[in-house]
């Protein structure tokens, strides 16, 4: 096991397996992490204009987002 | 420095993607295993954001459309037998105050019819004015303070209330009303009953004059015309 090589993430995006496990990934976040995220990951949507929405502080969206994306990041590593 | 010292700094640069710190980027200098790792970190995070920008930002997939009403309908459905529950619920309600509160209405709605018949006066029994209280018990006359009668019974003898302060004058108005009988009929008797003797018949007329109104004035005008030529 130790000799195989560790998937890179070219790899894993390659799978097909990828776009399920990033579903499940993003259903285990918190439903404010994952609003955060899909509403960043929307085009034309800057942080400023989703903290507007959502009514926060840039600060706390930022916090969010980036605490959403590691999340995801240590799920599909 | 080890390489496992770094590993959260290289996973933090990965997931901001900004600028690297100077001793992290000495050691990425001189450590290829950082640099794989970093490298890999980021293309996986971007990775992510393609993904996360391809399904947000893409068309629905087939059949989307199709669930979203399906749940839409069964949400919509499901909505009118909560309202259902809530409107059984409030009858039962309205049906508790009512059963709750009817005794109290129905009682002092006979009250008042109670009060507003008319008030029939007894005379008293040794009709002494000394005696009013007394009579005014027989009368049934009682004054709200008191009336021990519970709230909601209805009472047997209609009741005339009197403040207290004027029981005693009222009561001597019933004694005295009550010795003159035909007095307190009078007063206690409806107007419709009463019979006013009226004449009503034509008045008769045994013989008229009727005389010419021209012919009377000519005949005044010889009068004043000879008692002028007599002067």
């Amino acid at each position: 096991m130790t000799d195989m090589p560790k998937p890179t993430a070219e790899d894993i995006a390659a799978s097909n397996e990828f776009g399920r496990r990033l579903q499940e990934a993003m259903a285990a976040l918190s439903e404010k992490s994952r609003l955060v995220l899909l509403l960043t990951s929307m085009d034309g949507h800057s942080l400023e204009e989703v903290a507007e929405l959502l009514q926060l502080p840039v600060g706390t969206v930022k916090s969010r987002l980036h605490s959403a994306r590691k999340q995801l990041a240590e799920k599909l590593r | 420095m080890t390489c496992d010292k770094y590993e959260n700094a290289l996973l933090l640069a990965a997931a901001s993607n900004g600028e690297l710190d100077a001793k992290l980027a000495q050691n990425l200098e001189r450590c290829s295993t950082c640099r794989m790792t970093l490298r890999s970190e980021r293309e996986l995070f971007s990775r992510i954001d393609s993904a996360l920008r391809a399904q947000v930002n893409g068309d629905p997939r087939p059949g989307f459309l199709a669930q979203l009403r399906l749940q839409l309908s069964k949400k919509l459905t499901a909505r009118p037998g909560s309202d259902r529950v809530w409107h059984v619920a409030g009858a039962a309600l309205a049906l508790v105050l009512i059963a709750m509160f009817y005794p109290l209405v129905n009682a002092r709605q006979s009250s008042v019819q109670g009060n507003l018949q008319t008030p029939t006066i007894k005379a008293p029994q040794s009709g002494s004015v000394t005696q009013s209280p007394r009579a005014s018990e027989d009368l049934g006359v009682r004054s709200r303070h008191h009336s021990k009668r519970p709230a909601g019974a209805v009472p047997q003898k209609p009741e005339v209330l009197v403040p207290p302060d004027e029981q005693k004058a009222f009561a001597q108005f019933v004694a005295c009303v009550a010795r003159r009988d035909a007095i307190a009929q009078a007063v206690v008797m409806p107007a419709t009953n009463k019979t006013v003797n009226r004449n009503t018949e034509l008045p008769q007329v045994s013989s008229v004059d009727i005389a010419d109104l021209q012919l009377v004035r000519a005949r005044q005008e010889e009068r004043i015309d000879q008692t002028g030529r007599s002067e």
